[in-house]
């Protein structure tokens, strides 16, 4: 029966509608359920819901969740509640839903399911299969263990790790019982297992699982259920990690910790070990049993420091230690440095230890070693040391001394050439010393002594002896020697002293030997010497004997006490004494001294008793006949004991041979030397290539000293070459050699100087052989004089021989001795020919006289010199020769040099020619340098230009022409360099005085040998005078032919104008005569014939005028003033110089007056006046200026005018033309400046005029005085 | 035809150029006669007697020997005015005396006819008459 649905109780119900979560109430309807009630959520879900109603079926509600039914009878069932969770899809599958199903039992009929949605990142999960496969992924790749079980404990998921690390790689386990798969499983597994299937979650970190192998495994697991999205539990998922291995690393780990911490604790030395807050973490037991202290009592550095090193300063000082090395440490990355302290302990005893520091990570460490026993073991060795040492010092001193003593012991022996045997006679071991192995020259480490090897060693001659010797001694006590000789191992012969002692047990059996064995070589060998030499003093002595017989030595002993010597027959001999007795008293010998010598020699014997030096002394003695003999006395002083001087022992030598053949080699030397030395020749002594000794001249010669040229060699002081071009030094060594082989050599040769100038000696060279040593003696002669003597001597000869001039000796008779090649060429003789004659025979009989009076002045000191002479040349012809003749005083001889003059005399009468022409010329020659300086002024110049010869040479050729003509010279000069002649040339010069004359030039160059222009040479010729002629020729030329043509116009005007007149006359006749005519005409035609006859007889007239001033120039000439001349013709026009109103300006003050003919000048004044007035402009008052002026010598007058002009360019010609006029308004027959000019140059004038049109004319006279 | 003709006188001398105008008068009645004594105004005025047009003839009767200028000075200046040889212009120069140069200068120069040696003579005139009344 179904309960209604709002049976249910009310509060529940209340609290049902407001539950914050959809919930429905599902009451259980046969295998279904419905919906009892919902509460308000719940409704409003509904709207995405098909079904929404009150009483709907739960399969039908939850038709897409499939597990709803089951979910929610199992909650009845159980009467549990639970959950579910719901993957509920959309209708339209394209999403899904999670949702929360809580299922809650009510009653046995009734379930409360609240619903609630989870909301996941959707974009993931869209696909329910896509999640299930993410899940199933999820689960199969996850890298740790995972197995998902259904509810029978069958995999259904199972993650390859899970896989991998159980091992189950080839099984398929999926849907297998993991009981099947690990049959091993223990039951508290599986109930571990069920509990989850019943929806325990259990865990544990650790748990071991046991493998059927044997095989341990850890494993973390957790179980847990996992549900059905119906709220079922589906199963379990089991998370596994197998842990073994962390499990065994951790429990290795552990033991490795233990053992470390063991070994920490019980390391051999304390550990310490200190955070990097200086907080100690750490003692190990052996630290704390060493110091007693634990952490805890020293848990920070600070207060270990403080326990551990009470006093401060130590403290301090320690602190100061470990920060060094630690820094120290730090700094290098090394371990640091052990620093040893002493520190108190716990319970206050003090240790001695040694610590590391170490840093391992962030920790310290600090490695404690406890070395007070070591210390102390130390302290102690120390001291034992100490001790041995002391003891060993002692041990050493002791040992020393005995080396010591051994050692002398054995030098002893090695001294004494002793060595030590014995011989231990039962056992036969002998022993020898050290001494004893030299002795014999045997090895101690490699010979073996016995008794036999040393009888080897015995001279065999001595063995028998020393075996004797040896067996003998066996029955003394006593010492026994024997001496033998050895040879030893190097072969040597040996002397040897044995000494032995036999030592006698008390049986008196000998036991052993001991002895010794002593080198007794040099005492032997000295002994034999000795006999030997003894033997030889013997025979010495008697040798000796001989010896000073024959030698003539004696010998004194003088007993210096006794005054007292003991002479030897020698001595009575050589001083001729006769012996009295064997001794002699010391003053009689002294009497017996030369008594020159006396005082000295006695001087010289008393000084031997002062000095310990041997001395000898000579001196002369007179013997009783009176002879000299020189004596040498050595002799030797013998002290006594202390030294005291008793006993002389000397001999005596009669050196009087001796003294006297010394004497004369010391003279011969003395001579040699004074020889060698003042030799004028170098002379040199030379040895193995040097100079060993030289005399003074060579030192001159080479100009050195002694020190500088003792030592040196040849070949320095030589130029490296010689003249003739061999090497000096290999010359000298070829010389040598030749010298060596018995060649004497005589030779030139450069030698240098010190100074290294060069000089040529002659030398000779010759083998000496002083000693056997083959020295050369070198004579050096210095030629260099006499090589330049020769040389000169060659050159005069050369020069006498090859002279220009005539060379001739004659001697005191006048015979040519000696004449030149020029002497015989010129004068044609052959030389033999010359050398016959004298010299007077050669002279022309003209100078003949002359010669011979100036040979005599010669002869008496008058020198002569140049002195002409004919000289007869082999022909016959004569020849001039100049002489100069020296006489040479000494030789009588006469040295005359003579010039061929004759070439000189033609050119000195050229000279004088050509001196005299230059100078009686007129004209002028000169010559200047190529410099343009005069060199050469002849008369003719001195008279043209006025310079005196000494006043103008060396002047510049410029002096003598204006500036205007230099460039002209110039040009003429360059001409003259290339040679060129210039002849004729006319141009201006100018005297001293200032006058310029014509000159014509001939110039010409003056050449060198060598073609080249040196000078050049001027004739010049004063052409003043014909230039003067000349110009007045073509003065008077042209005048003539001006006057000429002025005549032939003259004739010309003058016929024209007669004939005009005489024309018309003819005309007018002819007419008249010809015709009829009427009265009047003809009165007409008679007045021209009659002007014409008149016109006719006018020009007759002036003509007579003209003719008339051509005529009379043998008038007077007066002095004419020009005022009166003005003032006359004023008068006699006066009236028409009132009606012109003419006004005259006169200016006369120059020149006032002139000589001239008056009329004449009248009458050109008056023409010129005349005409100005008559031309004068119209209406202007003519002004007419007449001026006088001086040009030089002459007079110019001038006539100006204002009046009408002329065209000056047309008239210029006519206006002085005869009959010309330019104007015709006024009358005038232009005639009257015809007459002014002819009348101007009639009086020695010319005329010129001057015109402008309209302003006037001027007329210009000039008279020349 | 009877042309005029023209005669023209440039002398110094009056009396001579009295005697020329009579004698020409007597052989060309009807010719014109003009004379100057000074050659300037001659030539100043010469167009006033000459052109070159003109049919008639004119005859110059030139002195040479004339203080202002001579003959030849005057024909120099007639030349430079531009005056050549017309067929209608006679230029005659008078001369007192006959002189070689100036028979050469006559000669020389294409615009005189001839020379004339004073004085003026019928037989000349008659001649003239006879070639130029045509």
């Amino acid at each position: 029966m179904k309960t209604p649905p709002n049976q249910l109780p009310n509060t529940f119900q209340a609290v049902f509608k407001s539950l914050p979560i959809p919930s429905y109430i599902w009451q259980n309807i046969d295998n279904d359920f419905d919906l009892v009630d919902a509460n308000e959520l719940a409704i409003s879900d509904f709207s995405y819901k098909k079904n929404g109603c009150i009483g709907v079926k739960a399969s039908e509600f939850y038709s897409n969740v499939s597990s709803i039914i089951d979910d929610l009878q199992k909650c009845i069932a159980t009467k549990s509640s639970f959950e579910r969770i719901v993957l509920i899809p959309f209708d339209d599958n394209s999403t899904a839903q999670f949702s929360l199903h809580q299922f809650t039992f009510i009653d046995e009929k009734t379930v409360l399911l609240q619903t609630k949605e989870i909301n996941n990142s959707k974009s993931t999960f869209y696909d329910c299969q896509e999640y299930d496969q993410l899940l199933a992924s999820f689960i199969q790749d996850n890298p740790t263990e995972i197995a998902m079980f259904d509810n029978n404990m069958c995999f259904l998921i199972v993650s390859k790790k899970w896989i991998s690390s159980y091992k189950l790689e080839n099984i398929n386990i999926i849907g297998k019982n993991l009981y099947d798969i690990f049959p091993e499983m223990t039951d508290d597994w599986k109930q571990v297992h069920q509990r989850g299937l019943k929806g325990a979650t259990e865990k544990k970190d650790e748990d071991i699982f046991v493998r059927l192998n044997g095989d341990i495994q850890w494993e973390k697991w957790e179980i847990r259920p996992w549900y059905k999205i119906s709220g079922e539990i589906g199963g379990i998922m089991a998370f596994t990690e197998n842990i073994t291995e962390r499990k065994r690393a951790e429990e290795k780990i552990k033991k490795d910790a233990e053992k470390l911490n063991q070994i920490l604790e019980n390391l051999p030395f304390g550990l310490s070990i200190e955070k990097l807050n200086n907080e100690i973490t750490f003692f190990n037991k052996t630290l704390i049993e060493m110091l007693g202290y634990e952490v805890t009592d020293v848990p920070t550095e600070e207060a270990w420091f403080q326990k551990v090193y009470p006093n401060e300063k130590y403290r301090n000082q320690i602190r100061k230690i470990w920060d060094d090395k630690v820094a120290k440490s730090i700094k290098t990355n090394t371990r640091c440095e052990p620093i040893e302290s002493k520190v108190q302990c716990k319970y206050g005893n003090f240790k001695i230890i040694e610590s590391y520091y170490v840093a391992i990570g962030d920790e310290y460490v600090t490695l404690v070693q406890d070395i007070t026993d070591i210390k102390n073991k130390e302290f102690q060795i120390k001291e034992v040391n100490e001790v041995i040492i002391e003891q060993n010092k002692e041990l050493l001193k002791a040992n020393k001394l005995v080396e010591e003593s051994e050692f002398r012991l054995l030098q002893a022996q090695k001294a004494a050439k002793v060595g030590n045997w014995q011989t231990d006679l039962e056992t036969l071991d002998v022993i020898w010393s050290e001494e004893n192995f030299h002795t014999f020259e045997l090895d101690s480490a490699t010979f073996n002594p016995t008794h036999e090897s040393f009888i080897s060693y015995v001279h065999p001659e001595d063995r028998e002896l020393v075996n004797e010797a040896f067996f003998k001694s066996f029955t003394s006590k006593d010492f026994n020697t024997v001496e033998h000789r050895i040879i030893t191992a190097k072969g040597n012969l040996k002397y040897v002293e044995e000494r032995w002692k036999v030592n006698f047990n008390e049986q008196g059996i000998p036991i052993s030997i001991f002895g010794t064995c002593q080198d007794i070589s040099e005492r032997k060998l000295i002994e034999l010497q000795l006999i030997e030499t003894n033997k030889k003093i013997e025979e010495n002595e008697q040798r000796l004997k001989l010896a000073f017989d024959a030698a003539k030595i004696g010998v004194w002993d003088g007993i210096i006490e006794e005054r007292k010597m003991i002479w030897d027959d020698k001595m009575f001999e050589m001083y001729g004494l006769k012996r009295a007795n064997n001794t002699v008293d010391y003053d009689d010998w002294a009497n017996i001294l030369h008594p020159d010598d006396r005082e000295r020699a006695m001087y010289e014997s008393t000084l031997i008793l002062e000095n310990d030096d041997p001395f000898d002394s000579s001196f002369r003695i007179v013997k009783e006949n009176g002879e000299i003999a020189y004596i040498k006395s050595d002799a030797k002083i013998i002290k006594d004991k202390n030294g005291k001087p008793f006993r002389i022992i000397g001999v005596n030598r009669d050196i009087t041979e001796k003294y006297l053949r010394n004497r004369e080699l010391q003279e011969k030397e003395l001579k040699y030397r004074s020889l060698f030395e003042n030799s004028v020749d170098a002379i040199l002594l030379y040895l193995d290539g040097f100079w060993v000794d030289c005399n003074k001249s060579a030192l001159n010669l080479f100009g050195t000293t002694r020190e500088q040229f003792i030592g040196g060699n040849p070949s320095k002081y030589s130029p490296k070459y010689q003249s003739d071009g061999t090497l000096s030094e290999e010359d000298i060594k070829k010389r040598v050699q030749a010298v060596y082989q018995g060649k004497s050599q005589f030779f030139e040769w450069e030698h240098c100087r010190e100074d290294g100038t060069v000089f040529i000696a002659e030398i000779r060279l010759n083998l000496l052989k002083i000693d056997e040593k083959p020295y050369i003696q070198v004579i050096i002669r210095d030629i260099t004089a006499n090589k330049i003597a020769e040389n000169k001597l060659k050159e005069y000869r050369h020069f006498f021989e090859n002279s220009n001039d005539l060379l001739a000796v004659t001697n005191e008779k006048g015979f040519f001795e000696i004449v030149n090649l020029k002497m015989l060429k010129t004068l044609g003789y052959a030389k033999e020919d010359l050398l016959k004659k004298e010299y007077d025979e050669i002279i022309h009989e003209s100078n003949v006289t002359e010669a011979l009076k100036r040979a005599q002045d010669l002869r008496n000191g008058i020198a002569l010199e140049s002195f002409p002479v004919q000289i007869l040349k082999k022909g016959g012809d004569t020849i001039w020769i100049e002489w100069n003749v020296f006489i040479n005083k000494i030789s009588k001889k006469y040295y005359s040099i003579g010039r061929d003059i004759t070439e000189r005399k033609k050119y000195e009468e050229q000279q004088a020619l050509s001196s005299l022409i230059v100078n009686s010329t007129h004209d002028a020659i000169m010559a200047i340098s190529n410099e343009n300086i005069i060199t050469s002024w002849n008369n003719g110049a001195e008279i043209m230009f006025g310079y005196k010869a000494s006043e103008i040479i060396g002047k510049p050729i410029f002096q003598l022409m204006t500036p205007s003509f230099y460039e002209e010279h110039g040009i003429l000069s360059e001409k003259i360099q290339n040679k060129e002649l210039l002849d004729h040339f006319e141009t201006l010069r100018v005297t001293k005085s200032g006058e310029e004359i014509h000159v014509s030039l001939t110039l010409s160059p003056i050449v060198d040998e060598n073609g080249n222009v040196i000078a050049t040479s001027k004739i010049m010729r004063n052409i003043s005078l014909q230039k003067n002629i000349e110009n007045e020729k073509v003065k008077i030329m042209n005048d003539l032919i001006q006057r000429n043509r002025d005549l032939e116009q003259f004739t010309n005007i003058v016929s024209h104008n007669l004939r005009a007149p005489v024309a018309n006359i003819i005309g007018l006749n002819n007419y008249m005569l010809t015709k009829d005519l009427i009265p009047e005409k003809k009165k007409e035609l008679d007045v021209a014939l009659n002007k014409s006859v008149l016109n006719l007889d006018n020009v007759i007239r002036d003509l007579n005028n003209i003719l008339q001033i051509r005529k009379s120039i043998s008038e007077q000439k007066t002095i004419v003033k020009f005022s009166d001349l003005v003032e006359k013709i004023s008068t006699s026009i006066s009236n028409q110089i009132n009606s012109d109103q003419v006004r005259f300006v006169l200016d006369f003050n120059e020149v006032s007056e002139m000589i001239t003919i008056k009329s004449y000048l009248y009458s050109i004044f008056y023409n010129l006046i005349t005409n100005s007035i008559k031309y004068k402009q119209f209406q202007v008052n003519p002004v007419i200026e007449i001026k006088s002026a001086l040009n030089g010598k002459n007079i110019v007058l001038f006539f100006k005018d204002n009046g009408l002009g002329f065209d000056m360019s047309k008239n210029q010609e006519q206006i002085f033309g005869l009959y010309k006029r330019f104007h015709i308004h006024v009358d005038g027959k232009g005639l009257g400046l015809f007459m002014v000019k002819s009348q101007v140059e009639s009086l020695g004038g010319k005329i010129s005029v001057s015109s402008e049109i309209n302003k006037g004319t001027e007329f210009k006279i000039e008279f020349e005085i | 035809m009877n042309e005029q003709l023209t005669f023209v006188l440039v002398d110094d001398d009056v009396i001579n150029n009295m005697l020329s105008e009579i004698l020409i008068e007597d052989e060309f009645p009807e010719a014109k006669m003009i004379s100057f004594l000074d050659p300037e105004e001659a030539i100043a005025s010469f167009s006033t007697f000459f052109s070159p047009e003109s049919q008639s003839k004119t005859f110059l009767f030139l002195d040479i020997n004339m203080p202002l200028m001579s003959g030849w000075e005057f024909l120099e200046i007639l030349d430079l005015k531009g005056v050549k040889k017309y067929d209608s212009l006679f230029i005659y120069m008078l001369s007192s005396s006959v002189n070689k140069e100036d028979l050469k200068k006559t000669e020389l120069n294409k615009n005189i006819t001839s020379f004339i040696e004073k004085p003026l003579n019928n037989e000349f005139l008659n001649q003239l008459s006879e070639i130029h009344s045509q």
